[in-house]
């Protein structure tokens, strides 16, 4: 009864205000018309939405001199509006199919050559695909988690606009480099759990491992490039920390500190772990939406020249 | 509805028919609104011509050659309006218009500039 009433109420209020205003109202739709056919690049259409514009004050004055009030001249210019509507549109029809035809080729021709707006649309599909699995999972995703997630996007939608750049290069090895540290975290935490150090083999296993990692810095140029003037310094440098490094940890593991190694694995390999997991999902996730532009820019090309054909 | 070439559509020969008149009335330029507010009078229509079709039809004569059109002269500033467009009617219209019932005027009006009507 309340909700009749009230929507009853509304009415009345809304055909009062439109009432009170259909003057205004329909001099503004004249001057929409105007700017439509502006917009359609029609010089012709908007040239006449000038007329119409410089002849409505005549109109108006004429319907006041036949008597009639404010509202009734509202719904006669209204009129002449609505019934010159299927010229209107007859006329549009060859500026709309150009506009369109060529906006599609120009958004074909952008998708297909300049990274940044790709990347950019790709970048917005992937967040709304991101976004849209984090909702609609059943698990419930945490405020902190969702951040985490759209800004790995958002990074990736930032760096990834040159796929063959050594900015991106960079960051998809770094990806590789903390999957191989999420790794290495995951054996540490096995060892810890499953108290793998007490097993001898292991330990030397464990050793030369560690080992390994000081030989890649020297073998590798570029790593030996970056992190070294000269290569005197390599042996002390890398050698020594790593070699006690490597002593200190298994010192570390036989005499029991398990809770604190333990806390350290575990964060360690939960941080490393989610930047894997939104990294590499956000990574795919990105890659296959730059294949569905790159493809869409094809499709468009196709719709245009279509559309050409057609008029 | 397409045409056939050389043929006026019946809004076209009302226009022509209008414009002829209110040049015998001394009125040598129109604008847009003048020609509607002269085919209701014609017709004696409740409405004016639907604004698309009436300047759709203005535009074709235009590119016809029977009407000619030019903007009004830059207006002072104090006359808050945008500038009329005022059209001419060029070729024979000397010849005096038959004031027929409906049917036939569009007839005698296309008869000036010696061209059909297109059936709608």
């Amino acid at each position: 009864m309340i909700a009749t009433l009230l929507s009853i109420g509304l009415s009345v209020l809304v055909g009062l205000t439109v009432k009170a205003y259909a003057l205004p109202i329909v001099k503004h739709l004249v001057a929409i018309r105007k700017w439509v056919y502006a917009v359609l690049g029609s010089e012709e259409g908007r040239a006449h939405g000038e007329e119409m514009l410089a002849n409505l004050g005549d109109e108006i004055e004429y319907y006041r001199s036949q008597g009639d009030s404010s509202d009734a001249i509202a719904f006669k210019v209204f009129l002449r509006l609505v019934t010159g509507l299927p010229d209107d549109i007859v006329r549009c029809a060859p500026f709309v199919s150009a506009l369109l035809a060529g906006r599609m080729a120009r958004w074909s021709d952008t998708l297909r050559h300049y990274r940044v707006p790709t990347a950019m649309v790709a970048g917005v599909a992937t967040l709304g695909l991101v976004n849209y699995s984090l909702l609609s999972s059943s698990n419930s995703q945490g405020p902190a988690t969702w951040l985490f997630a759209n800004a790995v996007v958002v990074g990736f939608a930032a760096l990834l606009w040159k796929p063959g750049s050594p900015k991106a290069s960079r960051v998809v090895n770094s990806l590789m480099f903390m999957a191989v540290a999420g790794a290495v975290a995951l054996v540490l935490w096995m060892t810890v759990q499953y108290r793998a150090y007490e097993i001898v083999t292991f330990r030397i296993f464990m050793l030369a491992f560690v080992a390994m990692f000081p030989a890649i810095v020297v073998v590798d140029k570029p790593w030996r490039k970056r992190l070294f003037k000269g290569k005197t310094w390599l042996i002390v440098v890398c050698w020594a920390p790593v070699l006690a490094g490597a002593l200190a940890g298994t010192w570390l593991m036989v005499h029991s500190v398990n809770p604190l190694l333990e806390v350290w694995a575990l964060m360690a390999l939960s941080a490393v772990g989610l930047l894997i997991l939104f990294g590499g999902s956000g990574l795919a996730a990105y890659a296959i939406c730059l294949a569905a532009v790159r493809g869409s820019a094809g499709g468009l090309q196709l719709l245009a020249s279509g559309i050409r054909r057609l008029r | 509805m397409r045409r056939k070439p050389g043929t006026l559509l019946p809004i076209e020969c009302s226009i022509i028919e209008a414009a002829a008149n209110l040049q015998r009335q001394g009125v040598g330029e129109f604008h847009g609104f003048q020609i509607a507010k002269e085919i209701k009078d014609q017709k004696g229509a409740r409405l004016l011509t639907g604004y698309g079709t009436l300047y759709r039809a203005l535009a074709r004569l235009q590119q016809r050659g029977i009407l000619q059109s030019r903007w009004e002269e830059p207006l002072p500033s104090e006359e808050n309006r945008p500038r009329r467009r005022y059209y001419t009617l060029i070729g024979e219209t000397e010849a005096p218009v038959v004031s027929n019932p409906a049917p036939t005027r569009a007839h005698m009006a296309c008869k000036l500039l010696g061209r059909g009507v297109a059936q709608p």
